[in-house]
């Protein structure tokens, strides 16, 4: 009779437990199952304009943080926002995925017009009534509605000044540009030399192109040291030309006897400034580039009246103004 | 009532039912599988053929601007109507995303542009045509490129959806495992159940029966909670258990009258030795008392052996009322020369009345009772009184005595136990020996009826 009472209790524990696991499946396979018609269906709310930001480089830091100050709008605004670019700086993809922009007939384009290549493709796609806000580098002859960026001449300039200061007007430049055709390279080189010519007897003797990339700028810069070994300052225009200067000189035994300028303060450059690798960077605002662009797009899509140019702060950043920002 | 089939029945339904529940499921499930893929596959092919039409477009459009020739125009008039068919198709399948969006709005911009390509044909505008044409060419390009883009993009998110889809397929077939195993272990504890409540009602049924086999019929009563055919075997053994205690009791009620029967046969035999002797000598003093001339003494020897002789007479011998009255008479008239006017007797006789057959021995005793309990105490003026009428189908004989009347106590006494009766009584002298609740007992061994007797005493 114990026996088979126990017998009892056993089964009726094993029946009860294996009902509690069929039910428990049961509701993970329903849970699966609607998490499977979620995915499947990707039904999101077909936004009101759907904006196309097209940049120099996808991957690169400066421009993720275009695109992000972008892509952070698209929820205030229901829009959608498509961040492109190409996988290493090349203009000539950027056309291409301007004009696919245009024939994808998206409803306002902002995009960095590298070069006056860029001019024709801008001016057809306002023709089509596809409005064109330019971003970071600016093409101003074209019938783009307005630019929003730096001042790059002005960013040039800021360097320059800086350099005079800190090299007390005696210095043999080198400079290392992101590239010679590109709008807001050229304008930063020129506004450098502008102001260097004007304040300084300081002679640039070199200037090199490192197509924005971190191993052609290092590549360059060691070239030009040791063409010019007299060189004992160096400027660079583009984000990651900071890193190859300094990997350049490090590599030729010549990190403390130069003087770095870069762009950007990004985390990668705001390293090498902290460990005295580079002596100044100047200061450009992608994050609010990319959100004001929206900002500005919205305008123009509500019909509101818009400036010619907006510009973004610039600044220079020492070592002492960093410890400012961690205090 | 739930029979056992009944029973059987449901569980086989139940379980049938869940299992084509089970089936179901799982033949769902692998249905939606095959559609999801079916879906997606559609999509595939559908991307790859755009692309392939486009081509193909794009060559018919290249042959018509190079040799504008009706046949060439019909040519890629086919393929530019196959086209936005399928350009249709998509807009009508593909879900809303700004991909798609985008794809579509690339589609109708090729469209556009082979259109401003044939018109500029059309108008000899060479210019225009190649320019358009050129268009045209790189937007095919950009076809390509996006669908490829589409393609990989579904992929991504199809592979996503497929890896899930394994998840659910995996969660449903624990699931069946788990419903599986429910099902046995539950049929198991089903038979269990089922077996043991048969064999454990059987078994009391068993264990029942042996004691009734042993002649013990003091068991309780089996009582089983099921309400099936079990149930109806119980409270038919039940039954049969109480009808048999009752036949017992009966045979045992009937033993015992009979046994006082005999009794009663038995006494009166045992008087009848010394009454023949004392019948015959009281016939001989009657007489002698006649021839000497004592004539209230020889009437009352004469009443005194009628008496006697209808008492020792046989009991079965059939007799009327008119006898038992006579019977009263004698008695009475023995009592009244014993007791002189101290008594009185009177008597309302229906004569129509007396012809009918009554047991030998009721009355007079009766009568008896009444003189002994009732007004034989009494210094002046008892009486007794004796009616007998008919009532409408029922013959009335009623003995009233104006006495003193009885206790409670006594009367339940008189119609209580007939032994403690018997053994309480002394026999007295003036009794003719028949005690009321032999009377009692005789009359009912007759006429096989419980008697009731009330007994009214004022």
């Amino acid at each position: 009779m114990k026996l088979q009472r126990l017998v009892y209790s056993v089964l009726t524990i094993t029946f009860f437990v294996s009902v509690g696991f069929s039910i428990y499946f049961f509701s993970q396979a329903r849970a699966s199952n609607a998490r499977i018609l979620e995915a499947d269906t990707n039904n999101l709310p077909i936004p009101r304009y759907h904006f196309a930001l097209i940049g120099e480089e996808l991957e690169h830091d400066y421009w993720e943080l275009v695109g992000q100050g972008a892509k952070d709008t698209e929820e205030e605004y229901e829009i959608a926002i498509e961040y492109e670019g190409p996988r290493r700086s090349n203009p000539e993809e950027q056309r291409k995925l301007l004009d696919m922009a245009i024939k994808s007939k998206v409803d306002g384009i902002i995009v960095q017009a590298v070069n006056n290549s860029f001019l024709p493709l801008i001016n057809k796609a306002v023709d089509q009534g596809i409005p064109v806000i330019t971003i970071d580098t600016d093409a101003a002859k074209s019938k783009r509605f307005t630019y929003i960026g730096t001042d790059n001449y002005e960013a040039g300039r800021l360097a320059g000044e800086e350099l005079i200061e800190q090299t007390n007007g005696s210095a043999t430049v080198g400079i290392v540009t992101g590239s010679f055709d590109n709008a807001h390279h050229q304008l930063r080189v020129q506004g450098f030399q502008d102001v260097i010519e004007q304040k300084s007897d300081i002679s640039i003797v070199a200037i090199e192109e490192s197509s924005i990339t971190q191993v052609i700028a290092e590549e360059k810069a060691q070239n030009m040291l040791t063409k010019y070994p007299d060189i004992n300052a160096l400027f660079g225009t583009s984000t990651h030309d900071a890193t190859g200067m300094t990997e350049a000189a490090e590599s030729l035994g010549r990190s403390n006897d130069l003087y770095i300028i870069g762009f950007d303060t990004l985390e990668e450059n705001l390293q090498l400034l902290k460990q005295n690798k580079v002596d100044a960077l100047i200061e450009q605002e992608p994050y609010a580039m990319g959100n004001r662009s929206i900002d500005l797009m919205m305008d123009i899509m509500e019909n509101k009246e818009v400036k010619d140019v907006y510009h973004t702060d610039t600044s220079v950043v020492t070592k002492a103004d960093l410890s400012v920002i961690n205090e | 009532m739930n029979k056992i089939r009944t029973k059987l029945l449901v569980y086989f339904v139940a379980i049938l039912v869940l299992m084509i529940a089970l089936f179901f499921i799982q033949h769902q499930n692998s249905q939606r599988i095959i559609d999801l893929h079916n879906q997606r596959l559609d999509k595939y092919f559908l991307l790859n053929e755009i692309t392939q039409q486009t081509d193909q477009t794009y060559q018919s459009l290249q042959i018509y601007v190079n040799e504008t020739t009706e046949e060439n125009h019909q040519y890629f008039q086919e393929n530019y109507q196959e086209f936005k068919r399928l350009q249709h198709k998509f807009d009508s399948t593909a879900t809303h995303s700004v991909d798609n969006q985008n794809y579509m709005n690339l589609l109708s911009s090729f469209i556009d542009l082979m259109n401003n390509t044939t018109d500029a044909v059309d108008a000899e505008n060479i210019d225009q045509s190649s320019h358009y044409y050129n268009e045209a060419g790189t937007t095919a390009s950009y076809i390509h490129e996006k669908t490829l883009e589409l393609i990989n993009n579904e992929l991504t998110a199809y592979e996503k959806i497929v890896s899930l889809e394994n998840q659910r397929m995996q969660n449903i077939r624990n699931m069946s495992t788990a419903v599986f195993l429910s099902v046995i272990l539950l049929s198991i504890l089903f038979a269990l159940w089922f077996s043991n409540g048969i064999t454990r009602t059987i078994n009391k049924l068993t264990n029942a029966a042996k004691e009734i086999a042993t002649g013990n019929y003091q068991i309780n009563d089996i009582f089983v909670s099921r309400k099936d055919e079990l149930r109806l075997l119980t409270d038919t053994f039940n039954q049969m258990k109480f009808n048999v205690v009752e036949a017992i009791r009966e045979m045992k009620e009937k033993a015992r009258l009979n046994q006082l029967l005999k009794e009663m046969e038995l006494q009166s035999l045992q008087n009848q030795m010394n009454p023949h002797f004392l019948f015959n000598t009281l016939n001989t003093i009657s007489k002698t008392a006649y021839i000497e001339g004592a004539e209230q003494t020889n009437e009352l020897i004469s009443s005194t052996s009628k008496l006697l002789r209808y008492n020792i007479g046989n009991l079965d011998k059939e007799t009327y009322l008119k006898d038992e009255v006579n019977v009263v008479n004698e008695y009475f008239f023995i009592q009244q020369t014993r007791f002189g006017d101290r008594v009185s007797f009177r008597q309302y006789i229906d004569q129509q009345c007396l012809s009918i057959p009554m047991p030998r021995l009721t009355l007079q005793p009766l009568v008896e009772n009444a003189f002994i309990h009732g007004i034989e105490n009494m210094a002046t003026s008892g009486e007794i009184r004796l009616n007998i009428y008919q009532k409408q189908q029922t013959i009335m004989i009623e003995i009233i005595d104006n006495g003193k009347g009885m206790s409670q106590e006594k009367v339940n006494r008189l119609l209580g136990d007939g032994q403690s009766a018997d053994g309480t009584q002394q026999k007295s002298g003036h009794s003719t020996g028949i005690g009321l609740r032999n009377v009692i007992d005789y009359i009912c061994s007759i006429v096989e009826a419980p008697l009731r007797l009330n007994q009214e005493s004022e």
